[in-house]
């Protein structure tokens, strides 16, 4: 379309000349062009074009520090609530085998006081679900109400109540099912049995029962603040929903570690926390143990825009591949992601799981990052397209306006149409150029009339000289012979061509040494050829010559 | 001159479509995703494939028309409700209204009431609406006749029964399949087990109101006079004596929460329930001391009462929209036509019990479903529940603001009354069928 508008141009251009329109249009243009040019320049030394890239930078840095504090806070209060929980039940455990006569350590042989001990915990879990954000709360004892059965071993008696709603805390609205436990217990507070209740919990396959027992068996004298543990994100057998489980030891007065209690920090509520704002960015959090290459997401938790995490992603950890103007990259089984990470601190110094290192991770899929980069370029690209135009559209506008005077002017002049005051003192040029060509006109009309004044003297002189001619011409043709007179015009086509120019210049008025000069003769030339042109028209002298050239002028009306 | 600036004003125009883009008139843009939150009472097993078909539209059509749905909540219906109240009350600490939620259209009615429900016309074509059975849609249409409760999945109530423990009663009893047909042979049986077992329970019913309102409605007459209950006449307290005696001596179990808790430990044998409820109950039967006993479910039509017709509840469940920005709702719609369509549905029935709400699932797909199907127990039900839409006449309950209100009180009414007279009879205090039914009356 441009090399349509350029030849048409060229043609319009070439057809006519360049109109001075059209010229300041291109002066215009050119300047516009070289103005955003230049803009365009600057902005791209300063790096504003890239101002996206920051901006994601800048945005991921902020959700990244108010996420990874949020988790820090939150993940240590419920710690500190867990490590509570667990003394307050060891404690009423502990009350439970001295009335009953047994010790901790006996408990798995007295399957019968299962039951009861459960029983006896059931408010303080009630309470721990009631009073704070939570997946769920638990207690996991090292004991199966049915020692002799085959899968005794895996099979550990305990309570796990759930939370459906795990957000609400208040009195009102705090609904808690019952996933495993004695039915008797759930009966007894009115807790609905879950479709996945089970009696007890199958442990085949899940270490973080093994993992806290032994170490909080293997390390007595250390304090429960540094034995709870963070497991990865698990999925209970025979749950529907996964999450991070808090575990702290159920250390006995003895020393005797019989179970563990815990919180749950599940999938739904992660996703109620920390989701991050999609407003700006669609970004989506992780929080995950660090894996050897990168972020250990087969154990994480995710939150954020469902459709950029697919379930599958779970089943990998995500690959450090990287990282460049300040983001951090990843690739994983499904895809590749970029973003910031931070590490957690979930122990306090001097725990036995202090090695076990977790990160916070604020990531969005690489193609979402590019396309909000490229978007912003795109933008930029737009706004100056939008401006280039606009820049045209007002140089096409102002050239107009301001040639307008111009071309009006010229086409009163073209017109002779101008006066004095012709452009009604707008414009001052204007106005001494018709002032200027006002006076040559009055100057040009006084010369006028000069030159016709002279013309009608010598238009009378020369009426005058052609009356006296006749009068002379009249005169001499009474005075000749009228018969010698025919003759002479007779003869006149009998001259050669040569004797003609002679004859020619005579009439012209030449005189002999005039006529040998043009004609390039001598004087015995010019008196050779006089002597024939007498002779054939019959002629004696040159002045009888010219009075019969003077009578025929007269006649023929100048014409011989 | 003329065509250089027509030249430029087209070259104008292309850039200023090019910039602005064009629209297919869907107020959503895939590049900023719209964001919306559900609640819903597929929980347990059901949320599985619920979850699975959430991720699903979110990786696909959501993807592509700028639409995720996140769930925010996943409890019972009557849990669900409870909360819908407190917003429905505004009070203080009441969850944030979620968009898109699952519920009857008996609380339907009161957010409706209040302006706080999207009517789904104004979002469904008829070509649409034509794809659904046109009885499941009419029942989702509130009094001003707008579509408020889209159908997404219906239920009836059947008789869920432990055949394994039952053989056992019955091989040492006179007990007869025959009377799990009637509440009669039910009540009867009831106290026979009670009998039998030493003092265990042996029918029990998810919704005693259910059981009263459909009885009524065998019998002839109606628990409703207007928007109101009306208790009195005779075929009322038919029903009441029916179920009295075994009721307030043990055989019949007036529990507070679902008879699937009491089966899944053994201590109930049969139940009347939503068909959507086989999910909980398993095929094992966990005892005290963690024994765990593989059992056979049942699942027969729902009992009529002697010279009753054959009637049963047909649940209307459906999904709402909470009334927003056009952004929202329109969106809202669009996942709703996509979890319902066929082959959505087909997947839900097929994971869940639920039965299909559109034509083709309804009345081509299921039997094709059946033949492939590989839950055990879902085909069982689908099955019983198919036969009966074959023999039965479906009731629904009507859609009034104080329904909610007159049927929580008459259940709480009526399990308080009977689990009262319980435990006098425990206490061997004297008790009466009579005294009772005027209390309940009252």
């Amino acid at each position: 379309m441009l090399k349509e508008a350029v030849a048409l141009w060229k043609k319009e251009r070439n057809k006519k000349g360049t109109t001075l329109h059209r010229r300041l249009l291109l002066f215009f243009v050119s300047l516009t062009i070289v103005l955003i040019l230049v803009f365009t320049l600057l902005l791209s030394l300063f790096g504003i074009t890239g101002k996206d890239e920051k901006t994601v930078n800048n945005y991921i840095d902020a959700v990244l520090t108010n996420t990874a504090d949020k988790i820090e806070d939150d993940f240590g209060a419920m710690s500190l609530d867990g490590i509570n929980m667990a003394e307050a039940i060891a404690e009423q455990c502990d009350g439970f085998f001295q009335v009953n006569g047994i010790t901790a350590a006996e408990l798995p042989e007295h399957p019968e006081m299962i039951q009861p001990l459960l029983a006896g915990q059931m408010q303080t879990l009630i309470n721990m679900a009631s009073n704070r954000y939570c997946g769920g709360v638990f207690i996991m004892l090292d004991a199966t109400v049915d020692p002799a059965a085959e899968d005794a071993e895996t099979s550990k008696a305990g309570v796990f109540l759930k939370k459906t709603q795990p957000t609400q805390t208040t009195s009102l609205g705090v609904y808690i099912d019952y996933l495993r436990g004695p039915a008797p217990l759930a009966r007894e507070h009115g807790l609905m049995l879950l479709g996945q209740w089970k009696m007890e919990y199958d442990i085949s396959g899940q270490e973080f029962f093994t993992t806290v027992m032994q170490t909080a068996r293997d390390n007595p004298d250390q304090p429960l603040s540094r034995l709870y543990y963070w497991s990865g994100r698990i999925l209970l057998k025979g749950n529907s929903e996964a999450g991070f489980m808090l575990c702290v030891p159920l250390r006995s007065e003895d020393g005797t570690v019989f179970g563990l209690c815990g919180i749950e920090m599940s999938d739904r509520l992660f996703k109620t926390l920390y989701q991050p704002d999609s407003g700006t960015y669609d970004v989506f959090a992780i929080v995950a143990p660090d894996c050897e290459d990168g972020l250990g997401t087969s154990k994480g938790m995710i939150a954020g825009s469902t459709f950029l995490t697919t379930g599958a992603r779970w089943e990998n950890d995500l690959t450090d591949t990287g990282r460049s103007d300040g983001f951090t990259y990843y690739s994983g089984a499904n895809g590749k992601y970029a973003g910031k990470t931070a590490g957690l601190r979930l122990y306090t110094a001097n725990s036995l799981y202090e090695n076990e290192n977790w990160s916070a991770a604020i990531l969005m899929p690489q193609s979402v990052l590019s396309d909000a980069v490229k978007g912003s370029v795109s933008y930029f690209i737009g706004i100056v397209i939008v401006l280039l135009i606009l820049s045209i559209i007002a140089s096409v506008v102002i050239s107009r306006k301001y040639i307008s005077p111009v071309t009006e002017a010229l086409e009163q002049v073209k017109n002779k149409s101008y006066t004095e005051n012709g452009s009604n003192g707008r414009f001052s040029e204007i106005n001494d150029l018709f002032e200027f060509l006002v006076q040559q006109d009055r100057e040009h009309e006084e010369a006028v009339s000069s030159l016709d004044e002279q013309h009608r003297a010598e238009v009378e002189a020369h009426e005058k000289t052609k009356g006296e001619l006749a009068r002379v011409a009249g005169e001499a043709k009474q005075s000749i012979d009228p018969d010698s007179y025919a003759l002479f015009v007779g003869r006149l086509a009998t001259l050669t061509k040569r004797e003609r120019e002679v004859f020619d210049l005579y009439i012209e008025g030449k005189k002999a040494k005039e006529i040998m000069e043009i004609l390039a003769l001598t004087d015995n030339g010019l008196k050779f050829h006089n002597k024939n042109i007498y002779s054939k028209l019959g002629v004696s002298s040159r002045k009888e010559l010219l009075k019969y050239v003077a009578i025929i002028k007269h006649e023929q009306g100048g014409n011989v | 001159m003329k065509k250089l600036t027509a030249l430029i004003l087209t070259l104008i125009l292309t850039l200023s479509v090019m910039l602005t883009g064009c629209s297919d008139g869907s107020p959503l843009d895939p590049k900023n995703p719209v964001e919306l939150t559900m609640w819903h009472n597929y929980g347990g097993e059901m949320q599985n494939t619920m979850d699975a078909l959430v991720e699903e539209f979110n990786h696909t059509v959501g993807k592509d028309k700028g639409i995720v749905i996140n769930v925010t909540n996943v409890a019972s219906s009557s849990t669900l409700n409870e909360s819908l109240e407190l917003i429905l009350e505004g009070s203080p600490g009441a969850p944030d209204m979620p968009d898109i939620f699952t519920g009857y259209p008996e609380i339907a009615v009161k957010f409706q009431e209040k302006d706080m429900l999207a009517n789904l016309d104004g979002y469904m074509t008829e070509e649409v609406l034509d794809k659904y059975v046109e009885a499941f849609v009419e029942e989702g249409r509130l009094s001003d006749g707008g579509l408020y409760v889209f159908p997404i999945a219906k239920s009836t109530e059947v008789l869920y029964v432990n055949m394994t423990l039952f053989n056992k009663f019955a091989a040492e009893t006179e007990a007869t399949e025959d009377m799990l047909y009637t509440f009669e042979g039910l009540a009867e049986l009831s106290a026979m087990y009670y009998e039998w077992s030493g003092g265990k329970q042996f029918f029990g019913s998810d919704d005693w109101f259910n059981f009263f309102e459909v009885g009524m409605a065998q019998l002839g007459g109606s628990i409703f006079d207007g928007e109101a209950l009306s208790l009195d006449g005779e075929k009322f307290e038919y029903i009441f004596n029916t179920i009295y005696d075994p009721a307030a001596k043990g055989g019949i179990a007036v529990y507070d929460g679902y008879s699937s808790d009491l089966s899944k430990t053994g201590d109930l044998i049969c139940s009347t329930g939503s068909s959507a409820g086989i999910l909980f109950y398993g095929d094992t039967v966990t005892y005290e001391n963690g024994a765990e006993e593989k059992v056979d479910y049942s699942i027969l039509p729902y009992p009529v009462f002697e010279n009753g017709a054959k009637t049963a509840i047909q649940r209307g469940g459906g999904l709402m929209v909470s009334k927003s920005d056009e952004k929202k709702e329109y969106a809202a719609c669009e996942f709703i036509k996509w979890l319902t369509a066929s082959e959505q549905n087909m997947k839900f029935v097929n994971e869940t019990g639920y039965l299909p709400v559109t034509k083709q699932a309804f009345e081509e797909d299921m039997d094709e479903l059946l033949d492939t199907m590989e839950n055990a127990n879902v085909k069982k039900m689908l099955t019983s529940v198919l036969s009966m839409y074959d023999e039965y006449t479906f009731f629904t309950a009507p859609n009034y603001p104080k329904f909610n209100d007159d049927s929580s009180g008459f259940e709480s009414k009526f399990k308080e009354l009977l689990q009262e007279d319980y435990k006098k009879f425990l206490a061997g205090e004297a008790i009466s069928a009579g005294d009772t039914l005027t209390e309940l009356r009252k």
